[in-house]
């Protein structure tokens, strides 16, 4: 347990309150942080290319004070992504090798997909389908480990095609020139997919879904009720009775004023996500539904 | 003081003719400007002869007289005929450079597949080339012709940039294929022509090589004959879109109705256990 030291004395300290369960640890938290401020202003300055013709791009990017402003904007973005990536595996790296944790990369504990995800999609269809018991999910949910791998994809593949046309001249000394135009369409495409993915998906299964509507404060307070540790983590739970080791997860609640903070800018930033989310959608449709009139016809 | 008498009034004499020969718009517009004059042409058709005025006056021949295109016009008018308008009078260089161009080959097979200086620039509100509104109106303008030219110039990272309304740093249409002595790729003198077209790079990018000037500009991703590599990738990132949602975009519905149906259940047993208080439901 990585946040054994930290969890032990916030338990101590909070005797008598009602006890949380801590899901996230403070850098786990930060680390989303960042990845939310790069991701939204990438979105916004970079979608609006995207869509070009469109009069929601041409309004997003005078928002933003024109594109001058976005295209420095969409870079800064850029470097905050590699500068999470790195810390991402920093703590990875320290955590493997400093800390020995075992369980990082394979077991209950770990975000690498298991065999038991398989079955857990096999029985959350046929709950969707027929009711009955959910699955017993542990630490992490398979549509969790989805979003991280999806993540991780898209986050290699933006990088280095959009690495490839922030430097063209660079990379066309080690690469060939249709490189550029490749990197044109795909870092267009995954990034419509990412943000697309991002506020339909993965909004739905973390914050949008009645359990947890509208919004899910563990990403701010990185603390869940024990009730909802029960119903949403059943094998998480059994395992760590069994370990004796239930205390060193509880923490007292995390302040009112940091979850009213969390909650505001998260139910705006959720607002913002899924309209430009709607535009996309909508923009692709019409094209695509355009273009089949035009070939019909 | 008669000395200075005579002079003036002897300029005053020496201009009289020039100012009946240089005719201010006003004069010409008592009858231009009205929006019904026509003239039947030999072929049956009628064109308009009208001149919006204010056009005129915002383009950026604006000050000159009508009578500096429309040279040959006599006290006769409108029963004589009145000269071509010739832009190489002031524009010499330009009219030569085109006069080498494809376009004025192809003009003078057949003037309807080809432009001439009007057919780009237009006739009465002719903007300045540099100017904002001009730019704006460019590559719409050889995309009349150049249709999938400028379709696959809206795909690139400059065409996008001008799209939303940024011409300042980025190329239009003539910024590479030059502006009057187009000429097409296979010629060595072309701009875009395989000896040249690094130097057209270079232009705006100082550290491009050859094979940054390899990359086909006008790649088109919608043509599978001609450009397989932007096609097939198109493609893929298609397909990618299709599985992650044709997996997704299920899964969240039916987790959506599922959710709704156990809600109903709850509410009708309300004995069995209670929901759970989570994530702080408004």
């Amino acid at each position: 347990m990585s946040e054994t030291a930290q969890i032990q004395t916030q338990a101590h300290s909070g005797q008598g309150e009602e006890r949380e369960i801590l899901r996230l640890s403070g850098y786990q938290r930060f680390i989303h942080l960042l990845v939310v401020i790069a991701f939204f202003i990438l979105t916004f300055t970079g979608i609006p290319l995207k869509f070009h013709d469109w009069a929601w791009a041409k309004l997003i990017i005078q928002a933003l004070g024109g594109y001058e402003v976005a295209r420095y904007l969409h870079r800064a973005g850029a470097i905050l992504t590699f500068l999470y990536i790195f810390l991402y595996f920093a703590e990875v790296a320290y955590r493997f090798i400093i800390k020995r944790e075992k369980g990082l990369f394979w077991g209950p504990d770990s975000i690498i997909p298991r065999v038991e995800d398989i079955t857990h999609v096999v029985q959350m269809v046929i709950w969707f389908l027929i009711g009955g018991k959910r699955p017993k999910i542990d630490r992490w949910a398979y549509w969790e480990k989805f979003d991280f791998f999806a993540e991780a994809w898209g986050n290699f593949l933006l990088g280095l095609t959009g690495l490839i046309l922030w430097f063209p001249a660079f990379f066309t000394r080690l690469l060939p020139g249709f490189a550029i135009g490749m990197s044109t369409i795909i870092h267009g495409i995954e990034a419509s997919l990412a943000v697309c993915f991002i506020f339909f998906i993965h909004f739905f299964n973390a914050h949008l879904r009645r359990a947890k509507f509208p919004m899910d404060m563990v990403i701010v307070t990185g603390r869940m009720s024990m009730q909802e540790f029960e119903e949403d983590r059943p094998a998480e739970l059994e395992r760590v009775k069994k370990d004796n080791a239930l205390f060193w997860h509880q923490v007292p609640p995390a302040s009112p004023a940091l979850a009213k903070v969390g909650k505001t800018v998260g139910l705006i930033l959720l607002a913002l996500g899924l309209g430009i989310s709607v535009c996309i959608t909508y923009s692709v449709f019409f094209d695509w539904i355009s273009r089949l009139i035009r070939f019909i016809s | 003081m008669k000395i200075r008498g005579i002079f003036y009034s002897s300029l005053l004499t020496l201009l009289l003719p020039l100012a009946v020969w240089a005719q201010e718009p006003a004069d010409c517009l008592s009858c231009h400007g009205d929006k019904e004059l026509k003239k039947d042409l030999a072929d049956g058709k009628t064109q308009t002869l009208f001149v919006e005025q204010k056009d005129y006056l915002q383009s950026v021949h604006g000050n000159l007289s009508c009578t500096s295109c429309h040279t040959g016009i006599t006290a006769s008018h409108p029963q004589d005929q009145p000269g071509k308008v010739d832009c190489g009078i002031c524009h010499a260089q330009e009219t030569e450079a085109y006069k080498k161009s494809i376009h004025a080959q192809a003009f003078e097979a057949d003037p309807s597949a080809s432009p001439d200086c009007l057919r780009c620039h237009g006739t009465h509100q002719v903007q300045k080339s540099g100017s904002e509104k001009y730019k704006k109106t460019a590559v719409d303008q050889c995309g009349e012709c150049h249709a999938d030219y400028r379709r696959t110039y809206f795909d690139t990272y400059h065409g996008k940039v001008v799209s939303l309304g940024e011409t300042k740093d980025m190329p239009l249409c003539w910024d590479c294929h030059s502006a009057h002595e187009i000429l097409p790729m296979a010629d060595p003198q072309s701009n875009v022509s395989k000896e040249r077209v690094l130097a057209t790079c270079l232009y705006c990018h100082p550290d491009a090589n050859t094979k940054f000037a390899q990359y086909n500009v006008h790649s088109d991703k919608y043509s599978y004959k001609n450009d397989p590599i932007s096609f097939w990738t198109y493609f893929v990132m298609v397909l990618i879109v299709f599985f992650a949602f044709g997996l997704w975009v299920p899964h969240t519905i039916l987790w959506f109705i599922r959710d709704w149906l156990e809600n109903r259940k709850k509410k009708k047993n309300p004995e069995t256990k209670p929901p759970a208080e989570s994530g702080g439901g408004a």
